[in-house]
């Protein structure tokens, strides 16, 4: 089983986006670019596949448009007789992305995972299963890119605990699926995550943590200023057609760093280093975890994550904080850079955190939820025509 | 900030000249159409009738839009541009434009849609200049004497038997 080049991967991820015409209007020929025809067949009456995404009434009016193609690999291509999944993205996704009540719910390889995806990826599974039941025993890419990545990746993790056969996992641009147990569970059981990323794009940082991803991270892109446009497929800003064209394979990306196994700590001092973008996002979120890891405290905090959503334990988080900086001067010093760096992310550099309680550490915490989540939503917001979505 | 929503400007298609002929005598009265689709949201169609010496002309269209504001839309727009004549359809042009400028590279091709109703519709990849490991797609009965490869995936078999 070879490795999709970056390009085949970026453009079946774009190709997915034609099954909403492939479906909708009968009459459409899909037309796969000559790169993708090159390696994989598709057959514009049997390819493509229906899926069902959005709010809960989209879900019980069972709004199926189409979510992606599944293909298969040419004698003369480098995938003889190995099998495609590509998923679409979707409009509208924001809301899903940053709902901080968000739940979980029992992924596909029997860990937790984000229910709105997991529920679009249940209104895709039995079509999946009608195709896969024909394979056999051939080896499956899943591919996709925004909520696709997302759907690819539960697919990936379903179709390897379900028939046992190689498969790789390529996305773009992909938003967090489930907490560690899901993310350690995808990187054992699959045969490669291939999980492209542009430094600027927002939407790998959410949902935020406890959410995690799985897989290395290469970074095609590596301006860390975040921007909505940065996430899209098409166009110059930068666009990951564009940017994963420029590497011949996966090996000579830049691979990001596994930020949550990383010790950070950050010093009061320096707070006013910090800003809003990529680089600092990961390093407040690494000092989190160091300062729960060490104090023993992330047991409890996610603990509190099962059984409710990402509120709750970013309020047993800001509990914690207080609890933890009255166990030692050092914990304390630790709390308390940790944040002072929030405070300048978020742009209130003027807030001064010391002695604080539980109530200001949990705004704190608040202040950078929303302000991550912020650019996810904003452009959506103002944007009068969301809502009609697929 | 609410009044102030920021609207761009999107390039569909560029604009469009041809000739058709039938075994290289200009065809009068072939209609000539053409649709857009945007985001897979807007979609804009017109038409036109060769004129007696098979010429036709189309301008470009640009729309103003808020679309690319949303970072979840996908900025493609699908171009397909069709003959009829003597109740048969031919396909003049069809491709994906990626982004919402011009790329001169389709404007180039537009400009010279010129097709023999006899020709036979091909898959053909044209250079982009900008980044040359991307190369464009389209499928056509015209033909280009510079910047155009026509390409067959000869394959006859049925991979979908079993679906």
């Amino acid at each position: 089983m070879n490795i999709l080049s970056p390009s085949v991967a970026a453009q079946l991820a774009e190709f997915a986006y034609d099954s909403i015409a492939a479906v909708s209007k009968s009459s459409s020929n899909i037309e796969p670019s000559r790169i993708i025809s090159k390696h994989f067949v598709f057959d514009s009456k049997k390819s493509a596949f229906t899926g069902v995404s959005g709010t809960v009434a989209e879900h019980v009016l069972n709004h199926a448009t189409g979510f992606g193609f599944f293909g298969i690999g040419s004698k003369e291509g480098a995938h003889k007789g190995e099998v495609v999944l590509t998923f679409r993205g979707t409009a509208g996704i924001a809301d899903t992305l940053t709902d901080l009540h968000c739940g979980l719910t029992v992924g596909p390889n029997y860990k937790a995972v984000h229910a709105g995806f997991n529920r679009t990826f249940e209104s895709i599974k039995p079509q999946l299963k009608a195709i896969l039941s024909k394979v056999g025993g051939r080896p499956v890419h899943c591919v996709g890119h925004s909520l696709g990545g997302a759907l690819a990746t539960l697919a990936a993790n379903w179709i390897k605990a379900q028939y046992k056969v190689p498969v790789k996992l390529y996305t773009f641009g992909s938003p967090r699926v489930g907490h560690n147990p899901f993310a350690i569970q995808s990187e054992t059981s699959l045969n490669g995550i291939y999980r492209a990323v542009h430094r600027s794009d927002p939407v790998p940082m959410v949902p935020v943590w406890p959410f995690v991803h799985a897989g290395n991270e290469y970074r095609i892109s590596t301006c860390v200023s975040l921007t909505g446009a940065a996430h899209k497929m098409a166009g110059n800003a930068p666009g990951y057609i564009n940017t994963a064209s420029l590497y011949p394979d996966y090996k000579s990306m830049e691979k990001g760093s596994l930020s949550n196994l990383t010790m950070t700590r950050l010093k009061y001092n320096n707070r006013h280093h910090a800003s809003f973008n990529a680089h600092w996002a990961e390093k407040i979120t690494s000092a989190l975890l160091t300062l729960l890891r060490e104090s023993g405290k992330i047991t409890s905090v996610l603990a509190q994550g099962v059984v409710a959503g990402t509120l709750t334990i970013y309020d047993a988080l800001a509990r914690s904080l207080v609890e933890i900086s009255k166990m030692s001067s050092k914990y304390a010093e630790d709390c308390q850079g940790l944040l002072g760096h929030i405070l300048n992310f978020v742009g209130k550099p003027g807030v001064i955190a010391v002695d604080y309680t539980y109530a200001q550490a949990k705004r704190i915490l608040y202040w950078m939820l929303e302000k991550l989540n912020q650019v996810v939503i904003a452009a959506v917001k103002v944007s009068p025509y969301m809502g009609i979505g697929y | 900030m609410f009044g102030l929503i920021k609207k761009y400007s999107v390039h569909m298609c560029s604009e469009v000249k041809g000739i058709i002929t039938l075994n290289g005598n200009p065809v009068e009265g072939a209609l000539i159409n053409r649709t857009l689709e945007f985001a897979h949201k807007v979609e804009k169609e017109d038409q036109v009738i060769t004129a007696p010496d098979g010429s036709f002309y189309l301008p470009e269209v640009v729309i103003e839009s808020k679309i690319p504001g949303d970072m979840f839309s996908h900025e493609v727009t699908y171009q397909t541009i069709t003959a009829v004549y003597a109740d048969k359809k031919y396909k003049l042009w069809g491709s994906k434009l990626s982004g919402i400028s011009e790329p001169s590279e389709y404007k180039q091709k537009l400009s010279s849609l010129n097709a023999d109703l006899d020709s036979t519709e091909v898959n053909f990849v044209f250079p982009n200049h900008e980044n040359p490991n991307l190369e464009f797609d389209g499928s056509s009965i015209c033909r280009w004497e510079h910047d155009f490869e026509i390409y067959e995936i000869e394959d006859s078999e049925d991979y979908f038997k079993d679906f």
